[in-house]
């Protein structure tokens, strides 16, 4: 049994992305844009496959965390994966990444918005929040000896660890012995906190 | 779905670099193989609600080899894929098979005209 999972994994593993290459050129270091531009010149399906294996891993971690379940989300990464080998838009994609992470999760959604209101309702909330808006507040670690006041209002867990991580610079391994958290509480308490202090800075700044 | 331990702290979990695209730092992180500064500059990603983040949520807890052989089996799917497209896009490139369609072409063609001429004559 265990030699047959070895030997599933050592087959899995066989096909990784340094399998793809073209004419003899390790395809592996060159950037996304450069891979992107080349496919579509070239029309070469093993150049897509060399910029698509880099995010399976991410891909499959997202379609993870919406679907519940490694088979589930096994097929969610090949249908998007499949979608764009068949279908590539012509337009820009300036982000590559961020391009495949929108189109699995809007599959994953899809997927549980079909599969009836019950799994509907096992959506995680931060699929409704303008995760954009977040993004775009680039928080400066040398700005934030600059909210003292900020940081006092938030709750006591997001500003102990946003203090541990971007003020003392602690990881979040240390945070978690620091303070007895567990990963995703440290996680989630930086990320929430994060966005507090951002609200209240810019509600303090009057633009919002 | 099985949570277990947090794999990027599980013991003996550090594997080799196969499997592993070059931008998929999401699996060196789990696997704890980032050096000081790339895992300081990757948990600053995690405080953004973004790709990072989510695949963490869904990877947290999954062993190693699990996580590896799903991603494996996509890969693996993907290279199949990518095999039968470009052996069909040469196939449709090649000479012979040019001509063997412009044969095809043609025999339709006039086979089509032949149709065509026998039921003008019927009327």
């Amino acid at each position: 049994m265990e030699n047959n999972a070895n030997l599933r994994l050592k087959i899995a593993l066989s096909h990784h992305p340094s399998t793809f290459m073209n004419s003899g050129r390790q395809l592996r270091d060159e950037p996304d844009d450069v891979l992107l531009a080349e496919y579509r010149r070239e029309g070469d399906g093993e150049v897509l496959g060399v910029l698509l294996c880099r995010y399976t891993g991410l891909l499959f971690g997202v379609a993870c965390k919406y679907l519940k379940d490694t088979h589930l989300a096994e097929d969610a990464v090949q249908q998007v994966f499949l979608k764009v080998l068949t279908s590539m838009p012509n337009e820009d994609i300036p982000n590559f990444k961020g391009w495949l992470y929108v189109l699995t999760r809007n599959h994953c959604i899809q997927y549980l918005r079909k599969a009836g209101p019950r799994k509907e309702r096992e959506l995680p909330e931060t699929v409704l929040a303008d995760t954009q808006e977040v993004m775009d507040f680039e928080l400066q670690e040398e700005t934030i000896a600059q909210m003292e006041e900020a940081l006092q209002e938030l709750q006591p867990d997001q500003r102990t660890t946003i203090v541990l991580f971007y003020i003392k610079k602690y990881s979040y391994e240390q945070i978690m012995a620091a303070t007895g958290f567990t990963f995703m509480q440290v996680k989630s308490f930086i990320q929430n906190g994060k966005r507090n202090l951002k609200n209240s800075i810019l509600k303090k700044s009057g633009r919002k | 779905m099985n949570k277990r331990k947090h794999n990027r702290f599980a013991a003996g979990s550090h594997g080799g670099r196969e499997g592993q695209g070059a931008d998929d730092r999401l699996l060196d992180y789990l696997e704890g193989r980032m050096d000081e500064a790339e895992q300081r500059a990757f948990e600053a990603t995690l405080s953004d609600a973004g790709p990072e983040s989510d695949a963490l949520d869904g990877l947290y807890g999954m062993p190693n080899p699990e996580t590896r052989r799903h991603v494996g089996a996509v890969n693996a799917r993907l290279y199949r894929q990518i095999r039968r497209g470009n052996a069909r896009r040469k196939r449709r490139q090649s000479p012979t098979y040019v001509i063997i369609a412009a044969i095809a072409v043609l025999l339709l063609t006039v086979a089509a005209c032949m149709v065509a001429g026998k039921v003008l004559r019927l009327f």
